[in-house]
This record gives structure tokens, sequence and C-alpha cells, in this order.
């Protein structure tokens, strides 16, 4: 559809002004048109008449300001294929449209024109001032419309698949990277490969090592050997030496002593111990003789001792009758004190027991009598028991008595209480209302919390608002921020930080590479003026010297005379250049190679240079990135860091704000409900005439007038309803009282029948009362207990001690007229002491005579001894005598005298010769003899030192070789067939095989990682929708190639749209300038309409002033491209600037239709 | 034939002592002092068994020790356990193998007198006279010994119990480097009552008259070798020989395969295997120490999740093995067999960005640029990985030579089983 002309009839400041927009000659020239007016001259006046025109002037039309509502009028011709319209328009809800003579039209008669275009899209797509393009654009890029969706989610099918990937490179980089890092599974376990590996050798006990270490060994028994063997030659002869310097004296000794035996001449040898036993015959008899004297005068003196003593035999006949009689004498000694005690005792008994008697009432008889009349113990026990009850039974019946006649008191009392109790009745909806009024609580206290609350969240957010500059702004703008996510400033954090690094030690490896260039510098000019080494170049250039004089004197150019010698110099130099290089080849090799390296080391260097200026414009890059981020929250060169805190303070602004919102809405919801609950009460009470001034009280005071009303009458009613329980309980009770007063009655009557029969057989008054007959009863007891007590005195203690005095007297008087006549009639104990005195002096007698007997008896046995010790000691000496040839004890000690002195030599000849023998080492005497015979003895102490000192050096010696030998014992011991190495081999491949696994896994999930990602972008770049190539196209024209294309990153959270330049760099919308942005929102906008063209009617492209931030070449290219649409759409292009005419032209030709306002 | 009495003896081989058991990776709670100490533990076991049976000799048919290995303390231990039976009076006899023909521990090794080593130069007999017996053997000289060493045995000893020692690769025992080889009919026609065999390290009766035997090594050492492990216990009576197995290994070797087909998670899998390891932990009734890989396969829901989850399913694992409480179970490897449940066909007709990502990467194998940047990548792996590990890992001679395409199309295969089940959960 395109309009073939505009009709203004009445409309703004329109009057009856019409548009011609002819259309093009032919087929394929731009349909376009360019209104051209200056400022007010109402150009967007027609842009508003156009929709006005296509769909409804508005109802609220602010174009009425000069004609009136009901006039207004539009018109226009419409054209579309070969189907035309001229029809006008007027304000009204019905029949709005006409034909030029004011026919009434349908009013759907503009469809076949607008096709299902409605207002609102049309003014979004098709009739577009600069604000409506940059809106439209905004939302394409937010993906808040059709076309934004369209763009973005034709190649977003595979995004879910992006946290996948995500997960297999994460997986990747913990397992293997060719940088390592720190815990990477590969690396641990290259790491334990690498240590089993060097375990495995320092366990491994190789077969030469085996052969080296038994080779030491038996190197070091070998010589040992041989030091020993040295010792012990110089042992044998510093032994001998030292054997002979020991013997030679006692040989000497021995000598001596044989010459003394010859001097003594013949002698009887006597056995050694004659002299011996001489002496102690002689000390035996001198013993015997002493004896014999003292024994014998000691026999005298006793048989005169025996000889003058006589014995009482009659006396000692009867000593046992003696001793009974004192023994019963001891036993009756304190009869006589008891006795008058005890009968004493008696008589005050007999006493109380008369007093008992009269206190019973009885008449005193005797006391056998009294024992008789006592009651039995049964009947006293009965008696007692029905005393005890009496008080109980008696209390019992007065007690039930008692209680019933108090129940019929309580019972009276509560009837009359139940009469007079009032009955209330509560209003009906009371306790609900009071329950929903309740269950708001504390209404007041919690209002205070909440604005607490507020007040501390309205705080918190200017605190963070203050920490949150140089951002400023109100709680609304807060939330309108768009701020960017942690994953993308983490990003961008860790690429700094991996720049830096990267950076860092690329630095680092040139600072490396420099120190070796000056390295091999150094040692070049080193090389060069120490070796001065020859090079190729050296000899080349001598050798070209050498032939130019040559060819010089061959070409006749220099006389062989004059330029003879200086060639011969020229040889000379040459070939000894050649001679020097030959000799010092390896110096020349070396400076060449050095050479070679710092070329080597100058390039790396130079490559170095370039890899730092390539990290260094990534970092640049980077914070021109960082700084667009920054720069759309107005934190213009906030660094990340910073950013990093900024964004909490924003966090925290942020949830302080959500709280802020929370409580007002809490603060709201509280107030209504507590005028709900304050209402509902109010109403109830007034009501029900419970609460007159409930009219004006607070909810507060509402709920406890409520509470107070509702409490009251459930008070009433409970203690109507406790009331009647008690009394229908008291009725009951009384009952059971009456019961149990009965039968405490008919107990007591039974007691009291008893209780007479029972006195009275004991023997009590009648109508004794139980205290009296207690009384009685204890009375009787004591007099039972005083009964007996008497009656035990008096037969076991009296008359015993009685009886024993009369025992005693008659056996004195027996003993007395058989024994001591003299002593008869006297008193049993005078007998008794007379005759146990006789009796001592008797026994005293008869032990002097018997000790006499013994003493004689045992002195004349030592005397026989004495003299047969004298006999023996004489029979001792008979065989020495004998053999001395002698009679005499004195010549026979003469004799032992000289026997003695031959023993004795004969002694020291024989210790002689046995040390020789011990100190001689097993030789014998002979040998010992002729081996001291070879020796010259005043040298031989000499000899025997420096003997000894070579058989200390030789131990020494062979002491080393021992500890050589058991160093290598102990080395070789090491190896006894453990199983380290092969315990470390075992190792190794435990942490090959775990690489094995880390390996498999990693060339799965790295693999899987890269096949991925590729097949993603393949995606992506097939799926990419036409919008975005169409558009792509448009913008690389509006902005001159500027910018080659639009792509699509999908790397973020969300998709954003980039431009790529035509290096392959990216610039997302941030980055973008403005005018470059109204481009980049034209190209879409007009991507977007050609593709709507593709499927749907076309419509006219209205743009009010586009261009406004374009600069002239880029205007140019902006009617380029509205001209490439106006080939298939109509386009009117409105403007205030007359010089866009002709760059207008010049975009599009000269045949497009300019109309001036 | 006058024999002399009835007597035993063992027959073993393939000892490979202080040879590691491999393949294993140490983890947390792992009984790593029992696994490491299993190689010298069984061949001890084998001596005991030899001292408790009171055998009258001991053949051990080549491969004594493990080729390079140069710890002489390898030798020494050999030494001691010998010195063990010398002392019981029990001899030994020794043939050498291919891995132990140029072993530098045997040149330095004094061995006690009881041990007797067959000759390399030629075919020796060696007479027990007290038993009748007489036994033939020949030592492999070098390691590469690919002649026919049986046809040069000498002929039987009439009236004696005839015993072959030979460490040979046996026709039909293509999968062992072909040392020594020979025929069967090489080793009957000799008129041996026995021959005693190695190489071969699974246990294997090749004919029973007379009598030809692998007796397979004492320990397996790697996944390759499962199942019980030891050597023969040989009784003649009569002249008539029979054998018995003595299982000597401390550490045996299994291997799960679960069909995953069932499982529709990770924690599926793991019930299941948790349900196996149970049931072999049950089974195990000696008490061994159980080396064990985990294989799962077939068409499986979760195919895709446990290529993502990969790590975690052999944490869990290793979990549910320390769970049950002793230290019997040793996890070697969990390995991922499965294939998605949904071939790409039906991938493809789901039309949704799956099944476009499919298409893509179905390109990627001749996609050079990408596959190239990957070989880049996994060669800076290479260039850092030791020799052993090269060695251990074909997959790293693959990369090496670019050639990459069918471990792509398995990576592929999970990483879209994986995301459409991550489509679908979403």
């Amino acid at each position: 559809m395109r309009f073939r002309r505009l009709d203004l009839i009445r409309y703004g400041k329109f009057t009856d002004c019409p548009i011609d927009l002819p259309g093009p000659n032919e087929t394929g020239e731009p349909d376009f048109h360019l209104i051209v007016g200056p400022n007010e001259a109402g150009k967007s006046t027609i842009r508003h008449a156009i929709s006005d025109l296509l769909f409804g002037i508005e109802t609220r039309s602010r174009f009425d300001f000069l004609h009136d509502k009901r006039e207004m009028r539009l018109g226009a011709l419409l054209e579309n294929g070969d189907a035309k319209l001229d029809f006008h328009r007027l304000k009204r809800n019905r029949q709005p449209l006409r034909g030029v003579d004011d026919e009434l039209l349908p009013d759907d008669a503009l469809a076949p024109f607008t096709g299902n275009a409605d207002r609102t899209s049309f003014e979004r797509e098709f009739c577009l001032d600069h604000a409506l393009l940059a809106a439209g654009g905004q939302s394409i890029l937010n993906s808040k419309d059709d076309v934004g969706r369209m763009m973005f989610e034709a190649s977003a099918g595979v995004g879910v698949f992006g946290d996948f990937l995500d997960r297999l490179e994460e997986e990747a980089a913990t397992l293997w990277s060719s940088r390592r890092k720190k815990d990477q599974a590969f690396y641990k376990a290259f790491d334990d490969f690498n240590d089993a590996k060097r375990d495995v050798k320092e366990a491994t006990a190789r077969t030469r090592e085996w052969k080296d270490i038994n080779k030491k060994v038996a190197d070091a028994s070998d010589a040992l050997a041989a030091a020993k063997r040295k010792y012990e030659e110089l042992e044998q002869i510093r032994t001998r030496l030292d054997r002979v310097r020991r013997v030679a004296q006692h040989f000497q000794t021995r000598k001596a002593k044989i010459d003394d035996l010859a001097a003594l001449g013949d002698v009887i040898a006597l056995p050694e111990n004659a002299a011996d036993d001489l002496n102690s015959v002689k000390k035996d008899i001198a013993n015997a003789d002493r004896l014999l004297l003292e024994h014998q005068a000691l026999i005298n003196k006793a048989v005169k001792d025996r000889d003058d003593i006589a014995v009482d035999e009659t006396l000692l006949a009867r000593k046992d009758d003696i001793i009974d009689l004192r023994d019963e004498k001891g036993h009756i000694k304190n009869h006589a004190r008891d006795l008058a005690k005890r009968q004493a005792e008696s008589l005050a008994l007999s006493r109380d027991i008369a007093a008992l008697a009269i206190d019973l009432e009885w008449e005193m008889t005797d006391e056998e009598s009294l024992d008789g009349a006592l009651p039995s113990a049964v009947l006293r026990k009965d008696i007692e028991t029905l005393a005890t009850a009496h008080g109980r039974l008696d209390q019992t019946a007065a007690d039930t008595a008692e209680n019933v006649r108090g129940k019929e008191r309580d019972l009276a009392d509560w009837s009359d209480d139940l009469k007079t109790m009032p009955d209330l009745q509560l209003p009906p909806d009371i306790k609900s209302s009071l329950a929903e009024a309740r269950a708001l609580g504390n209404t007041e206290g919690s209002k205070v919390e909440i604005k607490n609350r507020i007040k501390r969240a309205s705080d918190q957010i200017e605190i963070q608002f203050a920490k949150m500059r140089p951002w400023t702004g109100s709680v609304q703008d807060l939330r309108q921020l768009a701020v960017p996510g942690d994953k993308e400033v983490r990003e961008f954090k860790d690429k700094e930080r991996d720049i830096i690094t990267e950076l860092n030690s690329a630095k680092e490896q040139q600072e490396g590479t420099e120190d070796e260039i000056k390295t091999l510098e150094v040692e070049e000019i080193s090389l060069q003026e120490s070796r001065q080494p020859i090079t190729p170049e050296n000899i080349q250039s001598s050798r070209r010297n050498r032939d130019d004089l040559w060819a010089k004197i061959r070409s006749g150019t220099k006389p062989v005379d004059e330029a003879g010698d200086d060639y011969e110099a020229l040889v000379f130099a040459s070939d000894d250049l050649t001679d020097r290089r030959y000799r010092n080849a390896d110096e020349a090799k070396e400076l060449e190679h050095l050479r070679g390296e710092i070329i080597h080391l100058k390039q790396k260097h130079a490559r170095q240079d370039t890899k730092i200026e390539k990290i260094e414009e990534q970092r640049r890059k980077l914070m021109t990135d960082w700084g667009q981020v920054t720069e759309k929250l107005s934190l213009n060169n906030m660094g990340i860091s910073a950013f990093q805190t900024w964004l909490g303070y924003y966090r925290n602004a942020f949830s302080e704000a959500e709280k802020l919102t929370d409580e007002e809405a809490k603060l709201r919801d509280l107030d209504a409900r507590e005028m709900a609950a304050s209402t509902s009460l109010r109403q109830i009470l007034v009501q029900a005439n419970i609460s007159e001034k409930a009219a004006a009280l607070t909810l507060r005071r509402l709920i406890d007038e409520a509470e107070t009303v509702v409490s009251e009458a459930e008070t009433a009613k409970t203690q109507r309803q406790q009331l009647e329980e008690q009394l229908k309980k008291g009725r009951k009770d009384m009952e059971g009282l009456k019961d149990k007063a009965a039968k405490a009655k008919q107990e007591l009557d039974a007691w009291n029948a008893s209780w007479s029969d029972k006195t009275q057989a004991a023997g009590l008054p009648d109508k004794v009362t139980p205290e009296a007959a207690n009384m009685a009863l204890a009375l009787m007891a004591t007099l039972k207990e005083k009964l007996k007590e008497n009656r035990n005195l008096k037969q076991s203690r009296i008359e015993t001690m009685q009886m024993d005095i009369k025992n005693f007297e008659r056996s004195a008087e027996t003993l007395a007229q058989a024994i001591a006549p003299d002593l008869t009639g006297r008193a049993a104990e005078e007998i008794c002491s007379v005759l146990c005195q006789k009796l001592t002096e008797a026994e005293n007698e008869q032990n002097t005579f018997e000790n006499a007997k013994h003493d004689i008896e045992e002195n004349t046995a030592h005397c026989n001894k004495a003299q047969n010790l004298k006999n023996e000691a004489e029979a001792r000496l008979a065989p020495h005598m004998k053999l001395a040839k002698v009679d005499t004890i004195a010549d026979l000690e003469t004799a032992i005298r000289r026997s003695e002195r031959l023993h004795i030599i004969n002694h020291d000849i024989e210790d002689a010769k046995t040390t020789i023998l011990e100190l001689g080492d097993g030789l014998s005497l002979d040998d010992l003899e002729a081996e001291i015979a070879e020796e010259d003895l005043p040298t031989i102490v000499a000899r025997l030192d420096g003997v000894k000192k070579q058989s200390g050096e030789a131990m020494t010696s062979r002491d080393d070789c021992v500890l050589q030998k058991k160093t290598a014992e102990a080395e070789r011991a090491k190896i006894h067939g453990q199983a380290d190495a092969a315990t470390a081999e075992a190792r190794r491949q435990e942490a090959l095989a775990r690489m094995v696994e880390v390996t498999e896994r990693f060339i799965k999930v790295h693999m899987g990682a890269r096949l991925l990602r590729w097949s993603i972008e393949r995606y992506r770049d097939e799926k990419r929708g036409p919008l975005l190539d169409l558009a792509g196209k448009i913008f690389s024209i509006l902005t001159l190639g500027s910018f080659q294309t639009l792509e699509i990153d999908y790397d973020g959270d969300t998709p954003q749209l980039m431009g790529r330049r035509p290096d392959g760099k990216h610039v997302d919308f941030e980055g973008l300038s403005e005018g470059t942005e109204d481009q980049l929102f034209l190209s879409l906008r007009l991507a977007a309409v050609e593709m709507q063209l593709r499927h749907a009617q076309p419509l006219p492209f209205i743009a009010d002033d586009l261009f406004i931030k374009y600069s002239d070449d880029r205007a140019a290219q902006g009617f380029k491209a509205l001209g490439e649409l106006a080939t298939k759409s109509q386009v009117i292009y409105f403007t205030h600037h007359d010089h866009l005419i002709d760059v207008a032209r010049k975009a599009i030709g000269e045949e497009l239709n300019v109309t001036r306002l | 034939m006058v024999i002399l009495a009835d007597f035993s003896f063992i027959h073993a081989a393939d000892i490979h002592l202080d040879s590691p058991l491999t393949g294993l990776s140490a983890y947390e709670g792992a009984p790593v002092e029992l696994l490491r100490s299993a190689p010298r533990a069984a061949f001890r076991n084998l001596i005991d068994e030899a001292i408790q049976e009171q055998v009258d000799f001991m053949v051990i048919a080549g491969d004594l020790y493990d080729g390079d290995w140069p710890d002489f303390n390898t030798g020494l231990f050999f030494t001691q356990e010998m010195g063990r039976l010398k002392r019981e009076g029990i001899p030994v006899f020794i043939v050498r193998g291919n891995h132990d023909a140029e072993s530098k521990l045997t040149k330095q090794l004094t061995l006690p007198d009881n041990v007797t080593v067959f000759s390399t130069r030629k075919a020796e007999s060696k007479p027990l006279e007290h038993l009748g017996v007489v036994l033939h053997g020949w030592s492999f000289r070098d390691a590469k010994t690919e002649e026919n060493l049986a046809v040069a045995y000498p002929p039987a000893v009439p009236g004696n119990f005839n015993i072959g020692v030979l460490h040979t690769a046996v026709e039909g025992h293509a999968e062992h480097a072909p040392y020594a080889p020979c025929s069967l009919s090489n080793l009957t026609d000799k008129g041996y009552d026995y021959w005693a065999l190695g190489h071969v390290h699974e246990y294997k009766i090749l004919h029973k008259n007379p009598l030809v035997a692998f007796s397979g090594n004492i320990q397996g050492r790697n996944i390759r070798e499962t199942g019980p492990r030891g050597a023969l216990l040989v009784t003649v009576e009569n002249g008539k020989p029979s054998v018995e197995r003595l299982f000597v290994d401390t550490v045996r070797w299994h291997r799960i395969e679960i069909d995953a087909g069932s499982a529709r998670s990770l924690k599926d899998v793991v019930l299941l295997a948790r349900n196996r390891l149970e049931t072999l932990l049950r089974e195990n009734a000696d008490g061994r120490q159980l080396a064990t890989r985990v294989i799962f396969t077939g068409r499986s829901p979760a195919h895709g999740e446990l290529f993502g989850l990969e790590s975690q399913l052999r944490h869990e694992i290793l979990a549910a093995a320390n769970a049950f409480g002793d230290d019997s179970l040793w996890i070697e490897k969990v390995i991922l067999d499965t294939k998605p449940e949904l071939g790409a066909a039906a991938i493809e007709a789901r039309s949704d960005a799956i099944a476009d990502l499919q298409s893509i990467m179905a390109k990627a194998g001749s996609a050079q640029e990408i596959k190239q940047d990957i070989i880049d990548d996994l060669m800076e792996l290479v260039g850092k990985a030791p020799l052993d590990l090269i060695d251990a890992m074909p997959e790293l001679g693959a990369i090496k030579e670019g050639k990459i395409d069918d471990q792509l199309e398995k990576v592929s295969q999970s990483l879209i089983a994986c995301m459409a089940g991550e489509r679908d959960t979403k």
C-alpha cells in the first residue's frame, strides 16, 4: 500500500492542505519522498495525521487547537496495486469513513490496504521519529519484542548445553593442562611416579654392586689374615724373651738350696707334724692334771652336806590334803561379809511386797499365798487390750455423730447460695471477634517495631548510598540499575589477573633472555680477547688481500720488485692465519656458536617484545571494556576490585530497599487489620448495651472491655456449675456418714459388756474405769517381780554360803587329828595356817638332800674323764719316739728340730722348681734351662721393650683390618634379599596406572569439550537468523564499513548483540558511540521491516528526521538504506535540514520527490 | 619300569619373581601393602606348600626372574627360600626361560647345593637314584631361543620315571611368543612319563598319557591373568602320575561385566555394581584379595549421564567396595563400554538442536581444523608424558599418528547421549 496523495483538510494547523506523493515511474525505482520544512512547519503533525488517517483520530487528540474535534477531517488517495481508495476520515466513533463526496464508507474499507496492521504495530515499526526508533531498538536488544526474540532465540537452541560444556572444561582443567596447576590429578600421579622411580633406583642393588662389595669383603679378610700372622710372630718372640726374663732368677735360687742340703748331712726325717704333735701332747697332760684336782675337792664337800640333813616324811605324805584345805579356806574367805548383805536385801524385798499388797487392797498373809492370788497373765492381757481400745471406740462414735450434724448444716447453706446466684448470658459473636482482635497481638508494639525496622532500613540505605558514591540516585534508580553479574565481574577480574600473570611471566622470561644475552656477549668478548680465535671471515679477508695484490702483480699494475715483499708478507699472514685457525679451531667454533646463540636469543627477545605488547594490548582492551561497564553505572574509572566492593554495597542497599518495601507493606496491613477488629468489637459491645462508652475506645481498651465481659460471664457460670456439683456430692456423702455413725455405736456397746466380765474375773472393783484397771495391772506386775526376786535370793545365795563354811570347819578338824593332834580343837583357819607352814619347811629340807647327792655323782664322772685324756695324750707320742729311736720327750724334741731343717730346704728347692714351671709357659725344666743358656741375660730387658713396641703396632694394624672387614660386611648385609625395590616398583606401577586413568579421562573430557564447543559455534553460525544477517548488512552500510556485521555473544548470562569490526574484533552495544547506536537501531528496524515485507502487506515507512546524530556521509548511507527499502515500499522522510536534499539525491537519485512545507 | 618308590613333586613355572602387579592405581582405603607384597607372598606360599606336602623335589620350568629386573635382592630372596627347602632336604631343578635367560642376577648368585640349574649348552639328564627318577632339561641360552629344543632332549632312561622340564610355546599357543617351539608329538614321542612345561601362564593339561602340563604362573600380574593361579602337585604311585592344583596366589584378578541396559541413571548403575561385587565377595570363600575390573556394557539410557559423571562413578564404586568393610576387594578399574540407548537415527528423528549437533559432530572427523586443534592439544600432553605412559596407552600412540577418528566418534556419541539426557531433564 502507498499514499498517492495525503489531504490535511482540517487537522492541527493545516486547513485544506494536499500533499502529492507520486509513485515511481518504473518498477524498481525508489518510491522515496522527502518532505522538508523548518521547525514548527508541521512535520510531526503530518506523521500523527498518517496514523490517525489509517487507524482513526484519537479520542483525546491534541490536534484540535484550530479545528474543533467535530470538524477534524483528513483524506488520502491510497493505492495498492491496481486498487485505489480516495476517502476522508472524520473524528467520530461511528462511521468515520467517507468518500470524497461525503458518502458513507464501511468501517473496514481500509482493510484491503492496511492488512492486519494495527495502530500500535504501525507506529512501532513503520512510523518513527528518533525517540521511537531508539526505544524500539532497545526493545529488540532486550528481547522484549518479537523481533528481538526472533533474532536471539534463532540460535539459542543450544544455550542449555553451556553448563555441560563448562563442566567438561572444568573437569579437564582439574586433570591436566600444559601449564602445571596445583592439585591437578595428572601431575600428582606424575610426581608419585617419579618419586617411586627414584626409590626403585635407590633401593636396587645391582649385581655389580654385589660383586664389588663381595670383593671388598674378601680383600679385607685377606688383609686381616696377613696382619694377624705378623702380630702372632712378634708375640712369639716377645713371649720367649719375657719367659727367659721371668725364670732365670728362680734357677739361681734353686741351685743355692741344693747346696744347703748337702751341708746338713744325715738326718732322720720325721713327719712334718711331729713338732705340732709333741706340743699338743704336752698341753693335754697339764690340762688333765688340773681337772683331777678340782673335781676331787667338790666331791668331798657334797658328802658332808648330805650327811647333815633329816626329812619329815609323814607330813610330806599328806601334802595334797593340806593344799586342798588351803584352797577351801581361800574359797570361803568373803562368805561372812556377803551373807550379811544378802540377808538385808531379802528383808527389804519383803517390805516392798507388803506395801504392794496394801496398794491393791489385799490382805497380807505370806509371800507364797500372795503369789497364788495374782490373776493369770492371759486375763491381765485381755483387760489391758480392752482398756486400750476404749478410747478409740468412744472417740469414733462421737466423731461420726458430729460429722452427720456438720454435713446437714453445709447442705442447707449450699441450697441457699444456689438460690441467690445470678445467671449471665454473652452476646453471640463476642468470642470470635475477641479472638481475631487478640490474634493481632500488641499492635502498638508491632507498629513501633516495624517503624523501627523501616527507619533502620532507610538509614542503612543512606549509609550504603554514601558508600556507593560516586553513584548517586534514589531507591527507584537503584532498582533500575543494570548491574553486571558476579560471573561477569569475576571473568573481568580473572582475565585481568591472568593477563597480569602472563605479562609478569613474559617480562620475567624476557629479563632471563636479556641476562643470557649479556652473559653470552661477555663470553664472546672474553673469548675474542683471550683466545683470539680466527674466523673464516678473517682468513677470507686475508686471502682476499693477498689475491688482490697478486692480481695486481700479475696484471702488471704493481711491479714484482715493489710489491714482492708485501706479497710475501701477505702470503705469510694468510698462511699464518690458516695455521692459527687450524690450531684454534675449537675456539673459533665456540665463538661461532656463541654468536649464533646471541643472534638466536636476540630474535627470541624480539618475539618476547611482541608477545608483551600483545598482552599489553589485551590489558588495554580489557580496561576499555571494563570502563564501559563502569561508565554505564556512572562509576567512571572504578577498578575491578573496588567495583566488587561497590557491588557488595549495591547488594546491601538493594536488600535494604527490599526490606523497606516489605516493612512498609506490613505496616499498612497491620493498620487495616486493627481497624477491622476495632469496628467489629465496638459494634458487638454497643449493640449488646454492654459498654456504653465503646464508641470512643481504642482497640486495646475494646479488647479489655470485651475480655472483662466474657470473663465475668464465664466465672459466674463456672461458679454455679461448681455449686450444683457440690450440693449433689454433699447429699451422697451424707448417707455414708450416717452409716459410719451407726456402726461406731454398735462397737462401743459390745465393749462395755466385755469389760464388765473381765474386770470382775480379775478381782477388780465393779465399774472400774479403764485407767484404774490399768494402774492395778501395773501394781500386780511389780508384785509378781518382787516375789520372784526374793525367792531367788534366799535359795541360791544365802543358803549356799552357809553350807560352804560348815564344810571347811569339818575338813580342818579331821586333818589336825591325823597329822597334828596338838592342833585339834583350834579354829579351822589357824589349823590350816600351821599345817601349810610345816609343809613348806619339810619340802625345803628334801631339796637340799637331793642336790648334795647329785654333786657327788657328777664330779666323780669328771675325774674319770680327765684321767682318760692324760692316758690318750701320752699314747700319741709313741710312734714318733719309736721312729726317732729315743725314749724321752727331751730327746724327741732334739730329733724333731733337725728333721724340720731338712724339710725346709727340700721345700725351697721344690718351690723354685714349681715357680720356674709356672712361669715357663709349659716348657720343661731342661728346655727352660737350655733356653736361658742361649740368651744374653743382661740385654734381655732392652730387647723385650723393642719387640713389645713392634707387637703393639702390629696389633693396631690388625684391629684396623678387623674394622675394615666389619664395615665391608655391614655394607654387604644391607643387601639381604629385602623387597624395597620391588615395593617401590609396585608403587611406580600404581602411579602409572593412575596416570593412565587420568589421561584416559582427560582425553575423553578434553576432546568432548573441544568438540562440543566447536559444534555449538558451528550450530550458531548455521542458525544465525536471516534478520541478523540483514541487519548486519545494513549496519555495515550505515557505518561505512566501520563494522562488518552483527553477531551474538552467547557466553554471558544473556546473549548480547555485538558489532564485528573488519579485523574480527567485537564491540558490544555499550561500546558504541551515540551515532553508531542510532545506526544500529535503524539497521535492526529496517531489517525487521524488510523481513515483514516478505510475508505481509507492505505499508509506507514514515521517518521523522532519523539522522539527527548522523554525519553527512553516514546520513548519505542512511538514505541509501532507505532508498533500498523504497524500491519495495513507499518511504516518506521528514526533515528540517535543507542540505539533506542534496545528500538524499546523491544517495538515491535525482528522481526522488521533494515536498516543501 | 622299576620305580623304587612312590613319590611326589611340585611343578611350577613363570614365577617372575618381584615382578609387580600392573594396572592397579592406589586409592584411599585400598589395601596397598597386601598388593605390593603379593608376588613374594605367592612364592613363599609355594615353598610352604612344598614343605607341608613333604614333596621329594621341585621343578621350575623357566622364567623364574623377570627379564631385565636388576635388583640383586630378588636373587637373595630366592636363595633364602631355597635354603628353606634345603633344610627340609628338598632338591630343586630349574630351567631358564626367555625371561631369565639373560638375567644378570644369576651370574653372581650362589645358589644352595639343593638347587640344580640345567645347562644352557645342551640338554642334560639328572638322576635321582633313590627314587628311580631322571629329570631332563635344557635352559635357554638367549631370550630369543627360537629353535626346537624338545627334539634334542635325551632319550628316556629305561626303568626310571622320566621327567622333561622345558620352557616352550607348544603349537597352538599363538598368543605367546614362539620361543623354543615344538609340537605336542615332539614331546609325547619322547617316551617320558611327565613333561613339566613353562611359558604359557594358563594352567593346561595338553596330554594325559604321558602327562604334558603347563602349571600356569603362580600369581596373576594383571587383568589379563584372571582366576586362580598356582602350581601342580604331581603324585606318582606305582609309576602313574596324577596332578592336583595348588593355589598359592594371594591376589586374584576378576573381571565383572555388567549389562547396564536396565539402568536409567548413575544411581542404578552403582546399585547393579554393588550387587555384583557383593556376590563376588560372597563367592570368594577363601578370603583372598580380589583385584577387580568392573566393565559396564550394553545399550543403556544412562550412557550419556555416565559419560559426564565417569569420575563420580568410579568414586561411587570404590566407596561401595570400601563399604563392604574388609580389605579383600580392590577395584582395579571401572570401564565404561556402554552404548547410547538411542541410535543416531532416533536422535535425528527428534529434529531439534541435539539432532543438529549430532549432524555437525558427524562432520568433525573430516573437519581438519578442529581435528588438528584437538591433536595439537593432546600432543602437548603426549610430549610431557613419560615413555611408560605412552607404552601403556595405545591411544597416545594413535594421537601421535594423528589417528583420533575412532575416539572422536565414541566421544561424539557419548556427548550426544549426555546432552539428550540433560535436555530432557531441563
